[in-house]
């Protein structure tokens, strides 16, 4: 490094400084400052850029002295405090409130969201999808095949689903089946299965079923003991509510088929 | 933030961020709103702050934008980036100086083009190493070097001018 070179590094140093230890110092200094290592020889100094680093220290510090002179006023401290208490301190509080609000609103919607897309999940229309697909499932398994009607009871009792329904008279000309319990949404529904007599197709184990739920398990039901029919694929369907309860008649073929067992 | 936290970080640093403030201004008036500005920010902001070693930074930074917004709403200056260093060595008589006050000081510093005044502030009032000093004006180590080159060298001519002459005077832009 020539003195020119470590004139123009040292040019930026700033003696007393963290600059110092800034290893972008370090040659040039050596080559300056006498000072910085006792034990070199005076020889390998170079005695104008050690002259010249003399003055820019004095001259740096001649005017940092100056800019280390400036003052605040003595009332500062105290205006930024009592700014901060007036100003700063009262929104605290405000905001934290805000914060609460906005999160009480956040998990409310939250909550409400999901609500209601159960309850939309849980809608009577849906349910009457879903069980008329159940039934028209080729060579599904009852839980229970039998034609017992006490024994199909007892054992949808022991499971919890309903078992307590009130059955048509007119399905008394039916033959029971069978019966299987189906899950909705963590509810039971209880499917009767029945035969009308008629030949059944290849897979069918049953041509005519009675579902029943809870009225509280299944939103917008019926919520009344007249029938209404709805024809879903080839399943007639008859829908009322009795009892707290939600009935759905759902025979293979149409209206008419249906109306002997209403 | 706690209140005595508020406080701990007035009490260190309102005295170096009120001479910055005062140097890149050069009115006591505009150097306390300044210096009040930067701390309501802190206040209100400065929780997100999560090295507590970097307050420092922060604080200067804050002022400086804070500064910067006031100018430009005051004036439109063209904003010259450096990208060589001049080779011009800035160098400051000392018995000139010493012959100076500090209004003296900051009036010849007033008078250097403005994106030099913030760095050369900086280099003369806090022990801040180059790296804080690039990360408080938001430029590039190489930035803050060209700038001082230039800014100490307009500095000297300002000085210069003010022992010959016993008055500050006007520099003489390089072409």
């Amino acid at each position: 490094m020539t003195p020119e070179e470590a004139k123009k590094i040292l040019a930026l140093y700033r003696p007393g400084s963290a600059d110092q230890d800034d290893p972008a110092f370090a040659e040039a200094l050596d080559m300056a400052d006498p000072g910085r290592q006792p034990s070199r020889r005076a020889s390998q100094l170079d005695p104008e850029l050690s002259r010249w680093f003399r003055e820019h220290c004095a001259a740096f510090l001649s005017v940092r002295g100056k800019f280390l002179d400036i003052q605040p006023p003595p009332a500062l401290k105290d205006q930024i405090l009592a700014e901060y208490k007036s100003h700063v301190t009262p929104m605290r509080p405000r905001r934290r409130l805000v914060l609460a609000c906005v999160a009480c609103v956040l998990v409310m919607a939250a909550f409400l969201t999901v609500f209601f897309i159960r309850r939309a999940q849980r809608d009577f229309s849906i349910y009457r999808q879903r069980v008329v697909a159940q039934a028209l499932r080729p060579f599904y398994s009852m839980d229970v095949e039998t034609n017992n009607l006490t024994a199909i009871n007892t054992y949808l009792a022991g499971r919890h689903a309903p078992a307590n329904y009130l059955l048509p008279p007119s399905l008394k000309s039916a033959t029971p089946a069978g019966c299987a319990v189906i899950d909705w949404h963590g509810k039971l529904v209880t499917m009767l299965c029945f035969r009308t007599g008629k030949t059944l197709g290849p897979g069918e184990v049953a041509d005519l079923w009675l579902f029943v739920a809870n009225q509280d398990d299944v939103v917008n039901g019926p919520t009344s003991v007249s029938r209404a029919v709805t024809q879903m694929d080839r399943m007639a369907t008859a829908a009322w509510s009795q009892r707290g309860q939600v009935y759905m008649l759902g025979i293979i073929g149409d209206e008419g088929a249906l109306q002997k067992y209403l | 933030m706690t209140e005595p936290n508020f406080e701990s970080v007035v009490a260190q640093f309102y005295q170096p961020l009120y001479k910055f403030a005062f140097s890149l201004t050069r009115t006591e008036a505009d150097a306390c709103d300044l210096t009040q500005q930067t701390f309501y920010v802190w206040a209100t902001k400065g929780h997100q702050l999560r090295d507590a070693a970097k307050t420092k930074t922060w604080l200067f930074t804050t002022l400086h934008r804070a500064f910067l917004q006031r100018r430009r709403k005051e004036l439109r200056f063209p904003h010259q980036e450096l990208i060589e260093t001049d080779t011009a060595l800035p160098f400051v008589d000392p018995v000139n100086a010493n012959g100076l006050d500090s209004a003296q000081v900051l009036e010849a510093l007033g008078r250097i083009e403005e994106h030099y005044q913030a760095a050369v502030a900086l280099f003369y009032l806090e022990d801040c190493s180059y790296k804080e000093i690039a990360e408080v004006l938001e430029v590039p180590i190489g930035t803050v070097k060209s700038r001082l080159t230039r800014g100490l060298g307009r500095l000297k001519e300002m000085l210069s001018n003010s022992g010959s002459s016993g008055r500050i005077g006007k520099a003489q832009h390089d072409s």
